[in-house]
């Protein structure tokens, strides 16, 4: 019973984490600059905004800024699960990168983490290799910049 | 040494307390558990839905009923049920002065319109799946006679002519009863300009109010909720 206290609470913290993730994701990708000038140390090398808000995603999951490693989201493994969607009004397939135009004004950016698994505690003993499967996800829509500012996508 | 004719009591005793105790302890845990996970996805929902309205009604780059808008809030909303099993309202409000009624078409000097003074909608939308007998907070009155699609004028007093956003004009919304948000509104702290404090909304600033409600994890006989909600003002 224990367990499964534990593994609720697990579950819970997993998903609000995963959750201000892609919200932070979101929101420092909307602003559409790099690198960011709050967090220079994150992405300043990040050639593409995609990229950027992919470490922001990681960071804010509690992956180390430099590394990007640890947390629940950290290394190449984590950044698998993080996606990068720009969508440009009155359509619903996203555009495919690279695309200069993708990260325009008022394009919808949307930021997810599709089915990661949160490992649970009881879970592997009851049946081996199993977790819940978490889809969370965040969106906004795109800052307008001066072209020559604007960031490849 | 144990009397036999005592043996077994703490077998019953172990049974007792597992079915009357901790079984409903684990299930009321459980349902608990699972309904925060729900309210995460729905304060989430009801945040990103909020602050895409707002950006887009001011860029006017998409519209409510626009296929995009519909698929973001699918993938926003996904874990918290929408669009089967979540409704997300949202809401146009200002307040009705002597400057907005006259923009309605009001007479006089100074204007005067049927909802002076009040606070009423210029857009009521609803998308998904509403839950029955469940208005979300902070409960403010529907526009009477529509559901923010069609004609809204059915019934009396109605909300006058209405278009497939929601969107009413600006003559109704200052003359239709029907159009008036009501008391609850003062829940949200927000009040009307006041030229003398310089305090309040300036005129003809919109307040925009997204509410979210979502249908809950019960556990029969153990947690029983009505419906998970979350609201928000920009």
């Amino acid at each position: 019973m224990m367990f499964v206290y534990l593994d609720i609470a697990w579950g819970i913290f997993c998903k609000a984490t995963l959750e201000q993730a892609v919200r932070v994701g979101a929101r420092y990708g909307i602003t559409n600059v790099i690198p960011d000038p709050n967090r220079p140390d994150l992405c300043a090398s990040s050639a593409t905004l995609t990229n950027c808000i992919t470490q922001h995603v990681q960071w804010a999951a509690g992956a180390a800024s430099g590394t990007l490693l640890g947390g629940l989201l950290g290394g190449t493994t984590g950044a698998s699960y993080i996606n990068v969607a720009y969508y440009v009004p009155g359509t619903t397939t996203p555009i495919t990168l690279p695309n200069t135009t993708a990260n325009n004004g008022g394009n919808v950016l949307v930021v997810s983490i599709v089915n990661y698994p949160i490992s649970t505690l009881v879970g592997p003993y009851i049946a081996p290799n199993s977790s819940s499967l978490a889809t969370v996800a965040s969106a906004d829509t795109m800052t307008q910049v001066v072209s020559t500012l604007q960031p490849a996508p | 040494m144990r009397d036999p004719k005592r043996r077994g009591n703490t077998l019953i005793e172990f049974c007792l307390v597992m079915v009357f105790l901790m079984l409903p302890m684990l299930l009321f845990t459980y349902g608990v558990g699972f309904n925060l996970l729900s309210q995460l996805e729905v304060v989430q929902l009801c945040r990103d839905a909020g602050h895409l309205y707002v950006t887009l009604n001011y860029g006017q780059t998409v519209s409510l009923s626009d296929p995009l808008f519909t698929s973001v809030l699918t993938q926003i909303g996904a874990s918290a049920g929408y669009p089967a099993n979540a409704e997300v309202i949202f809401s146009k409000i200002v307040y009705v002065d002597s400057a907005t009624c006259a923009l309605g078409g009001g007479t006089g000097s100074p204007p005067s319109c049927a909802n002076s003074g009040q606070w009423v909608y210029e857009q009521y939308y609803s998308t998904g799946t509403k839950i029955t007998g469940f208005t979300p907070a902070p409960n403010l009155a529907t526009p009477s006679g529509g559901t923010g699609t069609g004609t809204c004028g059915l019934l009396a007093p109605g909300c006058g002519a209405v278009d497939s956003q929601g969107t009413f004009n600006t003559s109704d919304s200052v003359s239709k009863p029907g159009l008036a948000v009501g008391a609850n509104f003062s829940q949200l702290g927000i009040s009307s300009y006041n030229p003398d404090t310089a305090t309040g909304l300036p005129s003809g600033q919109a307040v925009f109010l997204v509410q979210v409600g979502a249908t809950p994890f019960n556990v029969t006989g153990v947690v029983s909720l009505v419906a998970l909600n979350d609201y928000a003002v920009f």
